[in-house]
């Protein structure tokens, strides 16, 4: 068993990973921009305080609160990206160290020296996890037949892993396979524990890799590391901050002059992608003020702030408009790999209003929205709803008893109704999101 | 800003200062037809120049917002000022019309302007109609509207008296009493001279808030019968306004009321016990609809029952009084507003619409946002019903809500339950509030028309039309 480490109750960082919950919990932090920053920030808390010895004793701490953050609010995706993105890169970070502290350390028994054999190891994302899956199932010894017995995914650059991992098998078997310490060589042996749907599996591997390569025993100076892994988040804080920025600096090659843009609620995002494209065009917004929360006044106020002439229309006026604009710009909230996003409520009728009128559909969205969920099941259920106050008002003279009120702050929109999202690294189509999130995340995390 | 009002009416003829008895005036000038025609054109053209006059100070580009000021300041000063004048100019009728037609021009460019001025968003929707208060003054004073008439106009303009049926009944309802009232100038011919009378009336009222294709039908179907008076022949005056009055009234019944009734109990069979139905704001037929729905499945089987969700949008949140409606007939309600439609949409059974107009090529004209419920129930797969009387069937085809709709109160959209997100009172330069008071459904959007001639597809419109012509 994996040795688990959690936060004391006495620890501050447990108190503060208390008060994000609470506060998702509560919906007192809204957006996911700021549910991601928020635990960004609590996760470097942990990362620079909490004492590990083993990298997966982190991992495992990480994922535990990744875990209670998304049951606080499993509607909101953006803190389990955020999770998952900070996973991915402390294993990187690791991953090169191990790959560093392997080749400089050639001669320590029974361990192969990869670093003039794998160049590449650590620079491609995905090799390092495919590599570990095969390297588990290899070395037990069952022989060659069995080499490559699972493989998780086949992509280009997989192969290059594969070739490695078998490579290195042929060594294990050849040469070391006894220097397996007991503890080891009982996980390996117990292959039902190396379940890809299990969670845990690669950081017993990474124990497993750790404490076989080295007697010096590299893995229990994981520890060591701490700096490497809070510049790691440091970065993807970073990345955050500077989304809007990222995002709306390709905004003029989607605007041309003249332009009438709808756009509604107030996304930060479309704000600064609007602001900017405005620097080198002249349009016109239309707003939708979107009720109950009538963020569309907020924006209308800003973007005018900015310069930019404001149209602001009540909701029931978006299909009347559509006609008039020229293109519908969107921010989302998050989105899902089949390209299909959630996004303020009274998208959903803006995109088909936009769909019908023949008037293409922009999202403009940070990668960090981007969540490892196909099928959102996304009926009632999926609807995130709030209180019906906003909507009904607390008359108190009972006009409004025994009415029901539906409010939910977000709804689903189809990958079919957009054709373009707008992202801090690239432009997309719907279809081409799943490769992304491939990309960005280590697929063990999928489930945290 | 008085140079503009003083070449407004310096030339304008005698007619608004002496405007009691214009037939008597005119009658000496053998037929006694065309000029009395002319003087109801002019008057019209009197009423747009005052109108103009009085919104002058809008044309002032660096003072944006002033108009609701000084406007009731300089309605005031242009009366007397047509009346001094009207002695001097007594000379050509025909004089003021190049004038007038010139004053005309202002209030197209300016109507919009309201707000704010030299802003490009404003050209997007100038060609629409504003909704702006009436000039009761002029028409009561200058005019000599018979305050009825006058009341009606305000009670409309200010949203009082909304929906196309209320407004049909009232307009028609008011002109029977008009008639009633009326008393034919001794030279003249009632079904020539009754046309003039009204018309200034139906011009004032069309000022205060456009008609709309029922309306229109209506006023349009008033004239014929006025006509058909002349065909009729020998009947004393008495007698011919009788006979109107009473058209009157059996239009009102059978195009309206009867219509609405026939419709309820054909719309009502397609709720069924444990349904959902959804509707979008308030539609006096779907209000009637659901009524009857339930008093008759409860009168069936007093355990039966259907919910209804009713769908609400700013500004007007006309759904707020269907609610109330149809919570005290204990139908069981939800209540949402339209950008949050889709997460309930899925479950239900039925979109009920009402409409203002249904044109030639089945589109749907109707409160805005019904598109967007039709849109969305498409897209959940739910069917739509929209209720329409076949009075409300135009000729007309708009291919867009753009193309032709009305400026609701845009001051409303800037009054928000939520403080402090930006926009004051006031508003903000640069951002220009807009309400567009319809939209337009496509016919593709809808299942089904449900008529007083029974369930029709939105295509069989013309149909109708080609029919109706020869029901009374």
């Amino acid at each position: 068993m994996v040795s688990q480490i959690l936060l004391k109750p006495s620890d501050p960082n447990a108190k503060l990973t208390e008060a994000l919950i609470t506060s998702l919990r509560r919906r007192e932090i809204v957006g996911s921009r700021n549910v991601a920053l928020a635990t960004a920030a609590v996760v470097q808390n942990i990362v620079r305080s909490v004492k590990f010895t083993t990298i997966e004793e982190l991992i495992g701490l990480i994922k535990g609160v990744g875990r209670r953050l998304v049951d606080a609010n499993p509607k909101e995706l953006a803190a389990g990206n955020i999770i998952r993105r900070i996973l991915r890169l402390i294993r990187e970070e690791y991953s090169a160290a191990v790959q560093a502290h392997l080749s400089t350390t050639p001669s320590a028994p029974g361990t192969p020296d990869l670093g003039p054999e794998t160049p590449g190891l650590h620079a491609p994302q995905n090799h390092y996890l495919s590599f570990m899956t095969d390297l588990a199932f290899s070395t037990p010894g069952s022989g060659p037949s069995s080499s490559l017995p699972l493989q998780r995914q086949t992509s280009l650059s997989n192969f290059v892993a594969m070739r490695h991992s078998r490579a290195q098998a042929q060594m294990e078997r050849a040469g070391s396979a006894l220097d397996l310490s007991a503890a080891t060589s009982s996980l390996f042996t117990s292959p039902g524990r190396s379940d890809s749907a299990d969670g845990r599996w690669s950081n017993t591997n990474l124990a497993g890799l750790s404490s076989r390569r080295g007697s010096d025993d590299f893995g229990k100076q994981a520890g060591r590391l701490k700096p490497v892994l809070v510049q790691a988040i440091d970065e993807v804080v970073n990345e955050l901050e500077t989304t809007h920025e990222d995002v709306a600096k390709g905004a003029k090659e989607h605007i041309h002059s003249s332009e009438v843009i709808l756009t509604l609620g107030h996304s930060k995002t479309v704000e600064a992608f609007l602001k900017q494209a405005y620097r080198d065009r002249k349009f016109t917004v239309i707003v939708a003020e979107s009720a109950p929360s009538y963020l569309g006044h907020s924006m209308a106020s800003s973007l005018s702030a900015s310069g930019i002439p404001v149209l602001l229309i009540p909701d029931s006026a978006v299909h009347a408009v559509m006609p008039r604009t020229t293109k519908l710009i969107l921010g989302a909230h998050t989105v899902l790999a089949n390209g299909g996003l959630f996004a303020l409520a009274g998208a959903l009728a803006a995109a088909l209003a936009a769909k019908a009128h023949a008037k293409p559909v922009v999202v403009t969205t940070g990668q960090f929205k981007f969540a490892p969920a196909w099928n959102l099941y996304h009926e009632y259920g999926a609807a995130d709803l709030q209180s019906p106050g906003a909507v009904l008002g607390f008359d108190g003279d009972g006009s409004v008893d025994g009415v029901e009120g539906v409010v939910p702050y977000y709804e689903y929109i189809r990958p079919e109704l957009v054709n373009l999202f707008v992202t801090n690294e690239g432009d997309h189509s719907p279809s081409y999101i799943y490769r992304i999130i491939k990309e960005a995340y280590d697929d063990v995390d999928v489930e945290l | 800003m008085s140079t503009p009002e003083a070449s407004t009416s310096t030339p304008r003829p005698p007619k608004p200062a002496k405007q009691a008895k214009p037939p008597s005036q005119s009658s000496s000038t053998g037929t006694g037809d065309a000029p009395k025609a002319k003087s109801a054109k002019e008057l019209k053209k009197e009423k747009r120049a005052a109108a103009v006059a009085s919104r002058g100070p809008v044309d002032d580009p660096s003072d944006p917002r002033s108009s609701t000021g000084p406007e009731s300041a300089t309605t005031n000063k242009n009366r007397p000022s047509g009346n001094s004048t009207t002695p001097a100019s007594a000379s050509h009728p025909t004089l003021s019309l190049p004038n007038s037609s010139q004053s005309r021009r202002p209030p197209i460019l300016t109507s919009t302007s309201e707000y704010t001025v030299n802003t490009p968003q404003n050209l997007f929707f100038s060609h629409l109609p504003t909704h702006r208060p009436p000039q009761t003054p002029a028409a009561l004073v200058s005019a000599k509207l018979p305050p009825l008439i006058v009341r009606l106009g305000v009670l409309m303009s200010s949203g009082t008296l909304r929906g196309a049926n209320a407004r049909t009944m009232a307009t028609m309802a008011a002109f029977a009493e008009v008639v009633r009232e009326y008393t034919c100038p001794d030279q003249a011919v009632l079904w020539k001279d009754l046309p003039v009378y009204l018309s200034p009336m139906i011009a004032f009222l069309e000022d205060c808030r456009p008609k709309g294709v029922g309306g229109g039908n209506a006023i349009r179907w008033l004239k014929g019968e006025i006509n058909r008076l002349g065909e009729l022949g020998d009947r004393t005056d008495a007698e011919q306004k009788e006979y109107l009055v009473e058209a009157i009234g059996v239009y009102i019944r059978d195009r309206i009321e009867y219509a609405d009734k026939v419709i309820a109990d054909n719309a009502k069979e397609k709720i069924k016990p444990g349904n959902t139905v959804v509707t979008y704001a308030r539609s006096s037929v779907v209000e009637r609809v659901i009524l009857e729905a339930w008093r008759d499945m409860r009168s069936k089987d007093p355990s039966a029952s259907f919910s209804v969700i009713v769908v609400d949008s700013r500004p007007l949140n006309e759904g707020k009084h269907l609610l109330s409606a149809l919570k005290s007939a204990g139908v069981p309600c939800t209540y949402t507003l339209l950008p949050l439609l889709s997460a309930v949409l899925p479950g239900t059974n039925l979109v009920l619409l009402g409409a203002s107009a249904l044109h030639s090529d089945g589109a749907l004209y109707s409160r805005a946002g019904t598109a967007v419920v039709a849109m969305l129930a498409k897209e959940c797969r739910v069917p739509v019903m929209a209720c329409v009387e076949t009075y409300k069937f135009g000729e007309r085809v708009v291919l867009d809500a753009v193309a032709s709709n009305e400026l609701g109160d845009a001051e409303a959209l800037l009054d928000i339950p939520v403080k402090g997100l930006g926009l004051g009172k006031g508003g903000k330069d640069g951002v220009l509030p807009l309400s567009l008071t319809y939209d337009l459904t496509p016919p593709a959007l809808i299942t089904v028309v449900c008529t007083e001639i029974g369930f029709i597809p939105p295509s069989s419109v013309p149909t109708v039309l080609g029919k109706a012509s020869g029901v009374a």
